[in-house]
């Protein structure tokens, strides 16, 4: 386990209960998404889980050690967090002397740090970009940034905090290609935050839910989506294609042994009924 | 209102770098302790000094002359930071307006920020002070702040311009600073109210949607004060 | 309008010329050297000789008409003011005097020289700045302060606020339309409009600034998590052009 979190309660000052005993478990290497409405406490959840939030009761343990015993340092080598609004991340008037913030801190010698810079821009796919100021960058642009300058830290895991948020399809696309790179490619750990659900079947390994500081639900996508009430009540829903199944079954009796949740499980579940090849999902 | 490079002769240019450069050094040691303690502090104060900066430039209604102008900014920033922090920022909002709008310039810098920092400043953090401490309303100790600031910079920088024309004597001084000062009445005085009017409006609108900010930043002592 | 005047010459200083790529201590040191020889030497000549050799650059880089004209107009007019007030107020030789509506002007010899020597340091200087800006990005001039040994906070808040002004402005902006579209800026000139304008106004810059409060939060969060010792600048990412 890259993370694991232990009855994390955390209270803002103006009393208000953001998370009221979080557990979870995140094995590395996968790609975990943390499925939330809006002020289901994904961002607080995950500014804990990071250290910059201080929870009042629970435990988290990062590759095993609990979190309190890592220095600052050691902490942020290991963990990256990427900010939702990539204005708040950078902060320096151009992309490379952005990108090279974290490995100085670092105190890596100056060949390391643009050797770092470079790769992480590299991998991004902006490395033209270093020497622009960033105010001159499109949206899209500022996201791969922000992650730049969190991979130049070489973390184990990733923390991003709706790292599809403002952008165009195209754009969702993307950035989610450039994850699962990362993931597969690199095997950096992804842990993301969104509540885009079409997004969740297409990448995730793994998924949670998060609603009113309570994780309800956790799992692979199937067996998490396969809990339809509770998906609801969380103010979220199915990804559209396992809702059209679902009324296919309900309303035309289609044969629906499990719902599909992406478009290609939908298409077989489509050709086996048209064909009466009712074996793939069974009757 | 800035004093343009090639208005001030270069003894006096010198002397102003001079004298603001005393007042600046103590915002600069203030800020640097600061930071020493609160890590936060010093982003705090670039996004302050991107919102003060912001302020300045903002166009605002100057119904007499029928044209619009910008308010100095720094009597509202030293209600909110202190006077001496908001002088540091208002060396770093005539430098960048020097550099892209040609408003001031380089040699008359120093002069520029004594007026408009130091004076400003001073003069707005002291009748915000003097008006909590004699009892007045957040949002009326605002107003008077941000005019009688808004006046004070209009007069050092009308004294400025009389004491550094080629040529003046001390007969003529008086004569030049009234000159300047008549020159730009018709819009600082107007301007002058209204900076108050904005400093007033904005720091009551703070206190009522976010009176958290305020006592962070120790404008305001306990939790009435949003109240008003 | 403000903000289409900075961005052309920001936009403009990041282009690839001669000048550009030239280290910015030299070109601070050469405009602070030029400036202090337009203000403080005597006579015509050098402020010509300068505004000359700064227009040259100008045309050099093709510096469209409009941002020289934008930014040299506004302090010429201002300059002239100044040179009709020398002319009319200092006292010495006459040279001719004037009757204008009634009023008898004199115009001095003193004056004139006073006048026009002001004028044309004015204009000389604007010269040499909008040749220092549109040649030299802010950071790389922020490094630059930084090697004079300008006190590094000073150069941290001008980094910060360059690069979040951009951010807090479209921010404003939306704002300001919100109100806009909402009535919030009504004509000026009637009473009643300009008390709304006003209003509207403040509350504007009240919501930049608690906007840019929380901003700061969340960037220093964000600084955190990349190790942030106290220190902003520093960390300059070489350019290997």
């Amino acid at each position: 386990m890259i993370m694991e979190v232990h009855q994390v309660q955390y209270t803002y000052s103006d009393g208000t209960k953001a998370l009221e005993g979080v557990n979870l478990q995140i094995p590395g290497g996968q790609f975990t998404i943390l499925l939330g409405p809006n002020g289901s406490g994904k961002t607080t959840f995950f500014k804990v889980i990071t250290g910059l939030l201080k929870p009042e009761q629970g435990d988290i343990n990062i590759e095993g050690r609990p979190l309190q015993e890592f220095s600052r340092e050691e902490l942020y080598r290991r963990i990256g967090f990427v900010f939702q609004d990539p204005n708040d991340q950078l902060f320096a008037p151009t992309v490379g002397d952005d990108v090279a913030f974290g490995p100085v801190n670092l105190k890596l010698p100056p060949d390391e740090v643009s050797k770092r810079v470079r790769d992480a821009l590299e991998m991004v796919g902006i490395p033209h970009l270093i020497n622009k100021p960033v105010h001159y960058l499109s949206y899209g642009q500022k996201k791969r940034a922000a992650i730049a300058g969190v991979l130049a830290m070489k973390p184990g895991i990733i923390i991003l905090d709706e790292p599809t948020a403002g952008l165009d399809p195209g754009g969702v696309r993307e950035i989610m290609q450039l994850l699962v790179k990362l993931n597969k490619k690199e095997g950096i750990s992804i842990l993301m935050a969104t509540h885009d659900v079409d997004l969740v079947p297409l990448y995730a390994d793994r998924i949670f839910i998060l609603h009113m500081g309570h994780i309800l639900l956790a799992g692979t996508p199937a067996e998490v989506f396969s809990r339809k009430e509770i998906v609801r009540g969380a103010q979220l829903r199915l990804p559209r294609v396992a809702h059209l199944a679902e009324i296919l079954a309900n309303r035309d009796h289609l044969a629906v042994a499990e719902l599909p949740l992406t478009i290609g499980e939908a298409r077989k579940m489509i050709l086996s009924n048209v064909n009466g090849d009712v074996d793939a999902y069974g009757s | 209102m800035h004093i343009q490079d090639g208005f001030l002769v270069g003894k006096w240019a010198v002397a102003w770098y001079g004298a603001a450069s005393v007042f600046v050094a103590k915002g600069v040691y203030d800020i640097t302790q600061r930071t020493q303690k609160v890590m936060a502090y010093k982003p705090l104060l670039g996004l302050v000094s991107a919102a003060v900066f912001f302020i300045s430039l903002l166009p605002i209604p100057v119904p007499v002359t029928g044209t619009s102008s910008h308010p100095a900014g720094t009597p509202v920033a030293a209600i909110l930071v202190g006077p001496f922090v908001s002088m540091v920022l208002s060396v770093v909002a005539l430098l960048l307006q020097a550099l892209f709008f040609a408003h001031g310039g380089l040699s008359t810098l120093g002069a520029n920020v004594f007026s408009m920092g130091v004076v400003g400043s001073l003069t707005g953090f002291g009748v915000f002070w003097l008006g909590r401490k004699a009892g007045l309303s957040l949002g009326i100790a605002a107003f008077l702040a941000g005019a009688f600031g808004d006046l004070a910079v209009y007069l050092s920088t009308s004294f400025q311009l009389a004491l550094g024309m080629p040529g003046v004597h001390e007969q003529s001084l008086l004569r030049a600073f009234l000159t300047f000062l008549a020159l730009f009445m018709p819009t600082q005085l107007p301007l002058a109210l209204l900076e108050g009017l904005v400093t007033g409006g904005m720091v009551t609108y703070i206190a009522k949607v976010r009176p958290d900010i305020l006592r962070k930043l120790g404008v305001v002592e306990d939790v009435e004060e949003g109240k008003n | 309008m403000v903000k289409d005047s900075y961005l052309m010459v920001d936009a403009f200083a990041q282009r690839d010329n001669v000048f550009t790529r030239m280290d910015a201590r030299i070109k601070v040191s050469l405009s602070v050297l030029a400036l202090t020889a337009v203000i403080a030497l005597p006579g015509f000549i050098l402020p010509l000789i300068i505004f000359a050799l700064t227009s040259s650059l100008m045309l050099a880089v093709r510096t469209p008409l409009k941002i020289v004209l934008g930014r040299m107009l506004p302090p010429v007019i201002l300059g002239f003011v100044v040179f009709l007030l020398m002319t009319f107020f200092h006292q010495g030789s006459q040279v001719l005097s004037l009757k204008v509506l009634g009023l008898e002007l004199e115009i001095y010899r003193e004056g004139l020289v006073l006048g026009t020597t002001v004028l044309l340091r004015i204009i000389s200087s604007v010269s040499i700045l909008l040749c220092l800006s549109l040649t030299t990005p802010v950071h790389e001039l922020g490094y630059a302060l930084l090697w004079f040994r300008i006190p590094r906070v000073i150069v941290e808040i001008l980094l910060l606020t360059y690069r979040y002004l951009f951010v807090l402005w479209d921010e404003g902006m939306r704002i300001r339309q919100a109100q806009a579209m909402r009535l919030g800026y009504p004509d000026w000139r009637n009473p009643a409009g300009w008390k709304k304008a006003v209003n509207s106004t403040s509350t504007l810059m009240a919501m930049v600034f608690i906007r840019a409060y929380d901003r700061a939060e969340n960037t220093f969060a964000a600084m955190q998590t990349r190790g942030y010792n106290g220190e902003v600048t520093g960390q300059r990412f070489k350019k290997t052009a």
